[in-house]
């Protein structure tokens, strides 16, 4: 669920990807409401999508999805990687980029993450992260410029992310036949060592997408969300 | 290793002649839907250890090269282990049914992808998903070996020139690369239309002879669950 967190894979050298909630662990209310809400949200960026602007924004969408999988998948030193759910947000704006993060954690699901029956908490946590990155993005990027607002987007997103995540984790309840007890001071002991992860992990995050949002900016700047006119289309291309 | 993982359970869903090959996309992708259900809903860490065998002796029968399903499964450990830092109070039989749930989940998926390949399972699911999602998840998959193979391409063209890009060049090249491939594919998309119906969809919803191959093996994993259920 902490998207960014540093942790290896068992016996195998290769980084895990993303932390997201598995089968099995949440209460099917929590499960079966987040699910709703995702599809109410998801139906809510799909509706009036139509004709070429509609393919071309599924075209989009479909594509940032694959490349937040693969950017997950692209190790950046020990145990680290990237989640660029804020980062597609800043590109797609904030249906695409919750649509893009949603499909992405569908397919992640099949590829060996599971988390089938949590789709809508995995696609929530995500979705709100590319979300809310488009807005803050959008917010900052004229008092602060590009690389500052995308540093600081990212980072007020990821952490407010960690906070929530951890915070949310906190709320599980894992074990309902167990009271809490001694155990109380070692789970404050987990907090700290999880938001150390998250802080490190945040910062990598942070530099990398606003080095990626400045270099995109420079480069076809209207591939950032609110930036530059698009590319004259060539004329094999819809209208 | 993402790359070499999917690549590998995208030939064995395309090359595969076993019997679950064999069964209708339809009852596989049922079957591994009533595998999750089979081990989300297990009350014991060994009904779900139970539901685990289960899941791979049908990998077995696929010649689904079940200890590479097993790895490939582990990923859910990450979250679990941050989980069990933040409620030391969990008991070991609760962490073992956990892990032992999600472990059981993650197989059946993984499973279901090594014995259907992607656009079959796009079949099946469109029945219930809109056209336009089902679109978007059909580009996702295509585009995923596209850019693996770009990033794979990347990464070794800048370590044989001995160039240290930073990230904004590494992945917003491979974003440019892929936003690029999006226009074209965009057209196509046009060209073809989204809206239009698939006419394979039938044939993947048809019922076959050995339907009843992976479909068994489901409902012995979801009757496992159930008397746990009733057990506990």
């Amino acid at each position: 669920m902490v998207c960014y967190a540093l942790l290896y894979g068992p016996g195998r050298g290769r980084a895990v990807t993303h932390l997201h909630v598995p089968d099995g662990v949440l209460p099917w209310w929590a499960a079966v409401g987040a699910l709703a809400i995702a599809a109410l949200l998801v139906a809510a960026a799909l509706a009036g999508r139509r004709g070429p602007e509609g393919a071309r924004f599924l075209a989009r969408v479909g594509v940032m999805a694959a490349a937040l999988i693969v950017a997950m998948s692209l190790p950046l030193g020990p145990g680290v990687h990237l989640s660029l759910a804020p980062l597609a947000g800043m590109m797609l704006g904030p249906a695409g980029g919750f649509l893009a993060a949603f499909l992405a954690n569908g397919a992640l699901s099949v590829l060996g993450h599971g988390g089938l029956t949590a789709l809508g908490i995995n696609g929530l946590f995500l979705g709100a992260q590319a979300a809310a990155g488009a807005g803050l993005f959008a917010l900052l990027r004229r008092p602060l410029g590009v690389r500052a607002g995308a540093v600081a987007t990212t980072a007020t997103v990821l952490a407010a992310a960690a906070a929530a995540g951890l915070l949310a984790i906190r709320a599980l309840p894992v074990d309902a036949d167990h009271g809490h007890g001694e155990e109380e001071h070692a789970a404050e002991w987990g907090v700290w060592v999880v938001a150390a992860l998250a802080l490190a992990a945040l910062a990598v995050e942070a530099w990398v997408t606003a080095s990626v949002v400045a270099f995109l900016a420079r480069v076809r700047s209207d591939l950032v969300h609110g930036g530059g006119s698009p590319r004259p289309r060539t004329s094999g291309e819809p209208a | 290793m993402i790359a070499a993982d999917i690549d590998r359970m995208d030939r064995l869903a395309a090359t595969g002649s076993s019997p679950v090959h064999r069964a209708s996309p339809l009852a596989r992708t049922l079957a591994a839907a009533a595998a999750v259900a089979a081990a989300v809903l297990a009350e014991s860490a060994a009904a779900a250890a139970v539901v685990a065998g289960i899941v791979l002796l049908w990998g077995a029968v696929a010649r689904a090269e079940p200890h590479r399903m097993v790895l490939r499964a582990l990923a859910p450990l990450p979250f679990l282990a941050v989980v069990f830092l933040l409620h030391p109070e969990t008991r070991p039989e609760r962490m073992a049914l956990l892990l032992l749930r999600a472990l059981s989940s993650a197989l059946a998926l993984v499973l279901l992808l090594s014995t259907t390949p992607f656009v079959d399972c796009l079949r099946v699911l469109g029945v219930v998903l809109p056209r336009s999602l089902a679109a978007a998840l059909a580009v996702l998959y295509r585009s995923l070996f596209i850019l693996l193979r770009a990033s794979s391409h990347a990464a070794e063209a800048a370590r044989l020139r001995g160039v240290r890009a930073g990230p904004g060049a590494m992945v917003g090249g491979l974003l440019l690369h892929a936003f690029e491939r999006m226009e074209n594919v965009a057209c196509v998309m046009h060209a073809r239309g989204v809206d239009a119906p698939d006419p394979d969809r039938a044939d993947a919803l048809r019922p076959r002879a050995l339907d009843a191959v992976p479909l068994g093996f489901a409902a012995a994993a979801l009757a496992v669950s159930l008397l746990s259920r009733g057990a506990a």
